[in-house]
């Protein structure tokens, strides 16, 4: 078998091979931005001591079992591993998934790295990281964040409540559907392959998704309405290993890997990478007749009601958590904060006690 | 073990297990254990064996498959079907070819509301077989029919393929829907053509035919036939109305034409307990069927992905590049294999990363690409080993497997040389649609 | 078999009624959506989660006793001589039942792995436990190595029983 014998302890410099799994494929805008300049740093840095092996698009492992994947030792590394689709093993992560209205790639990024990499305590001396990965015997390292998740849909403008209230929405994510739920429109809940069928029949008015995303599912030429600064969360995602192949990859090997890691994820490249898909497609769709408007460009009414259904979406997520028993508060509370810090905003009228 | 000998020991093992007689399913999944364990030891055998045949079956999407073919029953229970063919039988003044060709274009319209050949392919065997054999039809041609007109899901749109492509590719889904249509149609029109070749041959080596024709002149009455149109009318009516109104999505259309057809069968008086009972089981069975075959296809897949044969393929066309009509007639048959061996979504998964760009570089949009492969892959449907309508077809209606392949493989080489060879010399018929949209 | 007949009916409506019930929430889903404006909460993943795994694994022993599994018998068929037939009969018979028994054994791992983690899916908001799911598919792998012993008792019992032809 591969693995196994290829990859031996300290200071050895015999060849290492890692089967690298991903559920995405290789055109995924993370391979750009991401995995890519980290295996290709990590290969020079070791002078391909380490060489990867590389499935890609789900051919060996799905989106969603990479935790087991990795377990079983089916695979080495997780390129990456979709801790937002497993939410009762990583409860805390939703966090970047928080509403906010103003945010960006650059914003998102350090602010996720600062949660992932400084020791910040949330419960018992235990860090976000500890509790989330380190607990699990996984060593991973944060992905780049992309740009927000918003409101568009194939309608026109939404000038009136009512108007908002009949909307029937795909929610791609559970703060998504109590978010739509507390604005008064319908969540639906489909396979995102459906969904392209379900936008252009009418069979659903709108769906949340980052823009930068549209073209992957032909959307640039279905949606005519964008909302903005009603920011849906960032989606983010960790990729790396279990604590048990870590701790058998050489000192140099280590070294490089999370060097690379923690480097990329705030590295300008990296963003830029992520927020020029979002202008390209802006591009696009506007050359279509399709309409980015502002939430603070909007009616009092409609701003109040965005607004209100952005707090009690925080409300609810901090709410569910205390009661399965996490730091729901703390981690709300230091998440606010480190978007602060990094030049975004919270909903108005948010406050955390 | 090195990497060759323990291909060459699976596929081996597949070959010989599944000619003699062991359950293809089986056979799936008992070389794609044996290749994987050799391959990566305990281990990824461990993280495979444990995922795969729970998420494989736990997919939103796949309700499709136990819905579509519950509404084939219940419409089938209800005779419609039979009045239909008969029907039409009769209208041609018994030119039995028309029927085949009747049972093509139903396969068409049902694909146009669903993703999922195997569901069509064992609906049609369970109802269209058994008229098209009353009429003339040799039993492996008839059979071979319903696989080919199930088939035709996966070019038609709405197609699971194209959308995996779509979303891999960034090309506008959309798009290549509007793209394949025309090609759908050619694909129809030349297995159409296979097909009036086969009957007349298939014919003449059938004597007993004029007796058969002879026996089965069944006489329904007027009204069961208003019924049967007006009922069959209806209910098509419905589930294309409620697509394309967006009242349902093609995934839910199979939930919906179940149940109306189920209140259309009570209209007509033919619900009760066995009715029911019957249907179900068909239902059940023919589904259990499909998805543990399917579960076996994707454990074999895997051990395919683990042993990077597609990627060493294609790495080897890279010197060929600056043949490009050469590398195009390459990669075309490289597909048309690996869609024998592999199910369709896996094939596009493992490959398209690297497929695209080569093609690319020769001149062929990923859109025009997207087309081709999907043609192939419809034919892959219907080629040996894995040929997943075959499967269904051979499941429901007893019709050995091997038989069915002797005439499925023909249609399938057909349409695998046909389709591209028109679409290359006349790529506006792909195009065309799109830009004109 | 008498058991076995009776487990077969039990499977039988277990895996009848979810497929009813499948229909009715997706036909409910799209009524509640078309005329109501509203959706019915977690329709997706409980379908998905729960209905489709009790759709198919309870019944797979019936779909592999039934003759409904497909094979290639162009070679069998070949074989004149019964006896050596039976014997290849025999060996298939034994190749299938430690296959699913593999898988069983795998799959049944994995479902202990999910007790111990709580394995969990979200739906409306909250969590819903999917362990107990997990089971379903050892359960059903199991169901068909137990058909397919019994097959091969009946098999060596009655000379010239040949099982699925
Ligand atoms: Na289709
Ligand atoms: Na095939």
């Amino acid at each position: 078998g591969g693995s196994d014998e290829t990859n031996s302890g300290e200071g050895s410099s015999e060849k290492i091979i890692l089967k690298a799994s991903s559920g995405v494929p290789e055109e995924h805008v993370w391979f750009e931005a991401l995995f890519n300049p980290w295996m290709e740093r990590v290969v020079e840095e070791t002078n391909g001591q380490v060489e990867f092996e590389l499935y890609s698009g789900g051919e060996l492992v799905d989106i969603g079992s990479e935790f087991d994947a990795l377990e079983s030792g089916l695979i080495d590394i997780a390129l990456p591993v979709f801790n937002l689709y497993d939410q009762k093993r990583f409860p805390l992560s939703e966090v970047t998934m928080l509403p906010t209205s103003e945010s960006d790639s650059a914003i998102i990024s350090q602010a996720f790295s600062s949660l992932m990499y400084d020791e910040h305590e949330l419960k018992e001396g235990k860090s976000f990281y500890d509790l989330e990965f380190g607990d699990k015997d996984l060593k991973v390292w944060g992905s780049s964040m992309g740009e927000p998740y918003a409101m568009s849909t194939t309608g026109d403008p939404v000038e009136k409540l009512s108007e908002l209230d009949s909307l029937k929405l795909r929610t791609p994510t559970r703060l998504t559907e109590v978010y739509t739920k507390h604005l008064g429109a319908t969540p639906i809940t489909m396979p995102q392959t459906d969904a392209y069928d379900a936008l252009s029949r009418g069979t659903i008015d709108g769906n949340f998704i980052s823009v930068g995303d549209w073209k992957s599912y032909g959307y640039h030429d279905l949606f005519s309405y964008t909302l903005e600064g009603a920011n849906l969360g960032h989606f983010n995602a960790v990729f790396g290993m279990t604590n048990e192949k870590w701790e058998s990859l050489p000192e140099n090997v280590r070294t490089a890997m999370d060097e690379a890691a923690k480097d990329l994820i705030v590295d300008p490249n990296a963003t830029e990478v992520m927020m020029r898909l979002d202008s390209e497609v802006r591009e696009l769709a506007s050359d279509n007749g399709s309409v980015f408007e502002k939430l603070e460009d909007k009616s009092p009414v409609i701003q109040e009601a965005v607004n209100k259904a952005m707090v009690e979406t925080w409300y609810e997520w901090i709410d569910r958590l205390e009661a399965e028993g996490h730091p729901g508060t703390e981690i709300a509370k230091l998440w606010r904060q480190l978007v602060e810090e990094n030049g975004g905003e919270v909903p108005e009228g948010l406050e955390l006690e | 073990m090195g990497e060759i000998p323990v291909i060459i020991i699976t596929l081996t093992l597949f070959i010989a297990l599944l000619s003699i007689g062991l359950h293809i399913s089986t056979v799936l999944l008992l070389s794609g254990i044996v290749g994987i364990y050799l391959l990566s030891g305990v281990q990824a055998l461990t993280g495979i064996l444990e995922l795969d045949p729970f998420n494989r079956v736990a997919s939103y999407t796949l309700t499709t498959i136990p819905l579509f073919i519950l509404m084939s029953q219940f419409i089938m229970h209800a005779d419609i079907v039979k009045y239909l063919y008969s029907l039409v039988f009769k209208l041609t003044r018994g030119v039995s070819s028309v029927l085949g060709v009747f049972t093509i274009l139903l396969g068409g319209f049902l694909g146009a509301v669903s993703g999922s050949g195997s569901a069509i392919s064992a609906s049609l065997g369970q109802i269209a077989v058994p008229e098209l054999k009353k009429r003339g039809y040799k039993e492996d041609l008839a059979g071979a029919i319903a696989a080919v007109s199930g088939s035709l899901s996966s070019i038609i749109p709405p197609a699971i393929g194209l959308i995996i492509y779509g979303a891999l590719t960034q090309t506008p889904i959309g798009d290549l829907f509007i793209a394949s249509i025309i090609p759908g149609i050619l694909m129809i029109i030349i297995f159409i053509i296979v097909l009036m070749f086969l009957h007349k041959r298939s014919k003449r080596e059938v004597i007993e035919t004029e007796e058969a024709q002879s026996i089965e002149l069944d006489n329904y009455s007027a009204k069961q036939y208003t019924v049967a149109i007006l009922t069959g009318l209806f209910i098509v009516g419905a589930i294309f109305g409620g697509i394309y109104l967006g009242i349902f999505t093609p995934t839910e259309a199979g939930a919906v034409g179940a149940f109306i057809s189920l209140i259309t069968a009570a209209i007509l008086g033919k619900v009760n307990v066995n009715f029911i009972k019957k249907s179900l089981r068909s239902t059940l069975e023919i589904t259990t069927m499909v998805m543990v075959i399917m579960i076996g296809a994707q454990v074999f897949g895997k051990f395919i992905s683990l042993s990077r044969i597609p990627r060493k393929v294609l790495e080897m066309l890279e010197p060929l590049m600056g043949m490009p009509l050469l590398i195009i007639i390459l990669l075309l048959i490289i597909y048309f294999i690996l869609f024998m061996f592999l199910e369709g979504a896996a094939v596009i998964l493992m490959t398209v990363p690297i497929t695209v760009p080569l093609a690319q570089a020769v001149g062929i949009s990923p859109l025009e690409f997207g087309i081709l492969i999907s043609a192939i892959g419809t034919a892959g449907l219907l080629t040996p080993p894995v040929g997943l309508c075959v499967y269904s077809v051979a499941g429901v209606t007893k019709i050995p497997i091997e038989n069915l392949f002797k005439y499925s493989l023909i249609f399938a080489t057909a349409a695998s040389i046909a389709v591209p060879a028109i679409l290359l010399n006349f790529p506006e018929l792909m195009t065309f649609l799109v830009n004109n949209k | 078999m008498k058991i076995l007949n009776k487990i077969d009916t039990v499977m039988l409506i277990i895996s009848g009624i979810t497929v009813l019930i499948m229909m009715l929430l997706i036909v409910l889903e799209v009524m509640f959506r078309t005329f109501l404006n509203i959706s019915i909460p977690g329709n997706y993943e409980f379908t998905q989660n729960y209905l489709m795994p009790l759709a198919v694994f309870p019944i797979l022993s019936q779909s592999y006793t039934s003759g409904i599994l497909p094979k290639v018998n162009l070679f069998i068929d070949r074989i004149k001589n019964l006896e050596i037939k039976r014997l290849i009969q025999l060996s298939l018979l034994i190749v299938e039942i430690i296959t699913f028994l593999i898988v069983t054994y795998f799959a049944f791992g994995y479902a202990l792995k999910g007790v111990a983690a709580g394995v969990s899916f979200t739906a409306g908001g909250t969590l819903f436990p999917l362990y107990h799911v997990l089971f379903i598919v050892p359960f059903g792998f199991l169901l068909m190595s137990v058909k397919g012993c019994f097959l091969l008792v009946n098999m060596l019992r009655d000379k010239k029983y040949i099982p699925f032809s």
